[in-house]
């Protein structure tokens, strides 16, 4: 018996292309992942979150073929996502949007790196850092928000996110600087 | 197995949903660096066009029809085929940006390679006479030749000592009969003028013709030069 657990996605995903069976895997793999991912970048009710996660994996069982593995299948499955998500977006036209932080570390981490001529952390109770954030993470456009989720929430590096967006490198980096920059503004606004 | 994980494998086996085959995505990636492939190569048609439209450019002559030589030679831009590789390099760019892995490169990047690669190729289709023929058969084409005319009227100013026009008859290498791109009719006098590179003087030919004015109607030609890509006979 094969230890599913032990495979990488690379093989995982060969592996549910000769057997469907072993699809069921890459979903436990990736469900929690992109649950988290979607709510983070927009906080939908559970049923919504449910709906989305089913259309990204029906994609991805659809495209298999399509899988090149000199890329990451990390970066296909958000990238799947994000397509999936910007269309849900698209539908729902909002300007002001919830999301959810779950991680204080990430982000302290994402606070400090702004660019302020304050200490942003100090000005803010370790309460209220997050309801801050959750805020201006809501108030500024979609596609900051995502940079600065993939990188501080998600973890990935930049070239995962250049995969994920279909940005180049330098396009990803510069779309990070205004992030932060507006970012910066919405949380200084909360202080004035 | 979790509850979204058994929704999602009974969805896919209710709906019968299935795996798109690999040959789908093989076809469609040929599709995609076929229509770059040709873009490309039309790219560099259009550059060889540009190549010949403006090396057919009497610069010498320039200050002669246009007092602000500035301003004649805004007028000389091929813009037709300007027009065209803008187009075909947009496409070249979003096409490519089509390709597995393609976003990685910069804009610049990609436009600067596509054009690098339009000009190798546009040269040697420049330097094998095609543009030539090309611009032969494009003159047909009632708007196209529209837009040559209103180019080739630059060459036309008879009080400046420059003509140019159509050969409607001629009289053994000593006279011709023009009809100048303003429809007017003129005898040329071509007994002492020298005929560029030699070529031979045909009825139907479009010429440039350089000496002055005699009177209404009469040109004295110092110099005939042939502009590419015109009818060489009829």
């Amino acid at each position: 018996m094969i230890d599913v657990r032990l495979k990488t996605d690379q093989e995982l995903v060969a592996l549910s292309l000769k057997d469907d069976k072993y699809f069921e895997f890459i979903i436990e793999r990736y469900e929690q992942k992109l649950s988290r991912y979607v709510l983070r970048i927009y906080s939908l009710c559970k049923e919504s979150v449910e709906d989305v996660l089913q259309e990204v994996f029906i994609k991805l069982y659809q495209n298999l073929n399509d899988f090149d593995d000199q890329y990451s299948f990390s970066s296909w499955i958000y990238r799947i996502t994000h397509n999936v998500l910007i269309s849900h977006l698209r539908k729902m036209d909002q300007k002001h949007v919830l999301v959810s932080i779950d991680n204080d570390d990430s982000a302290r981490k994402l606070v400090d790196s702004l660019p302020a001529d304050v200490d942003l952390e100090e000005e803010f109770e370790r309460k209220d850092l997050v309801v801050n954030l959750e805020k201006a993470l809501g108030k500024i456009p979609d596609k900051y928000r995502e940079v600065l989720v993939l990188y501080y929430f998600e973890e990935k590096s930049y070239k995962e996110i250049s995969d994920i967006l279909r940005r180049s490198l330098g396009s990803v980096s510069v779309l990070m600087n205004r992030a932060k920059a507006k970012l910066k503004t919405e949380l200084m606004s909360f202080n004035q | 197995m979790s509850d979204i994980t058994s929704k999602i494998l009974k969805k896919i086996k209710a709906q019968e949903i299935e795996k798109i085959p690999r040959w789908r995505f093989v076809l469609k990636r040929v599709f995609i660096w076929g229509a770059l492939v040709v873009a490309i190569l039309l790219a560099a048609f259009a550059i060889s066009m540009m190549m010949m439209q403006m090396m057919d450019v009497e610069w010498d002559l320039l200050p002669k029809v246009s007092p602000m030589p500035v301003f004649g030679f805004f007028k000389l831009i091929p813009y037709f085929w300007l027009v065209v590789a803008g187009v075909l390099f947009s496409f070249v760019y979003f096409d490519f940006k089509n390709i597995k892995g393609g976003y990685r490169y910069a804009g610049v990047l990609i436009i600067a390679v596509s054009l690098l690669i339009s000009l190798l190729v546009g040269a040697c289709i420049y330097f094998l006479k095609t543009p030539e023929y090309a611009e032969n058969l494009f003159r047909r084409v009632p708007m196209y030749r529209e837009l040559h005319m209103g180019r080739e009227m630059m060459w036309n100013a008879p009080t400046s000592g420059v003509l140019a026009g159509t050969v409607l008859d001629m009289d053994e290498e000593k006279m011709l009969i023009l009809r100048d791109f303003g429809e007017d009719v003129w005898v040329v006098d071509i007994s002492r003028a020298d005929v560029q590179s030699g070529a031979k003087i045909m009825v139907g030919m479009e010429i440039r013709v350089v000496g002055k004015e005699i009177e209404p109607g009469k040109f004295f030609a110092d110099a005939i030069r042939v502009p590419r890509g015109g009818p060489r006979f009829r």
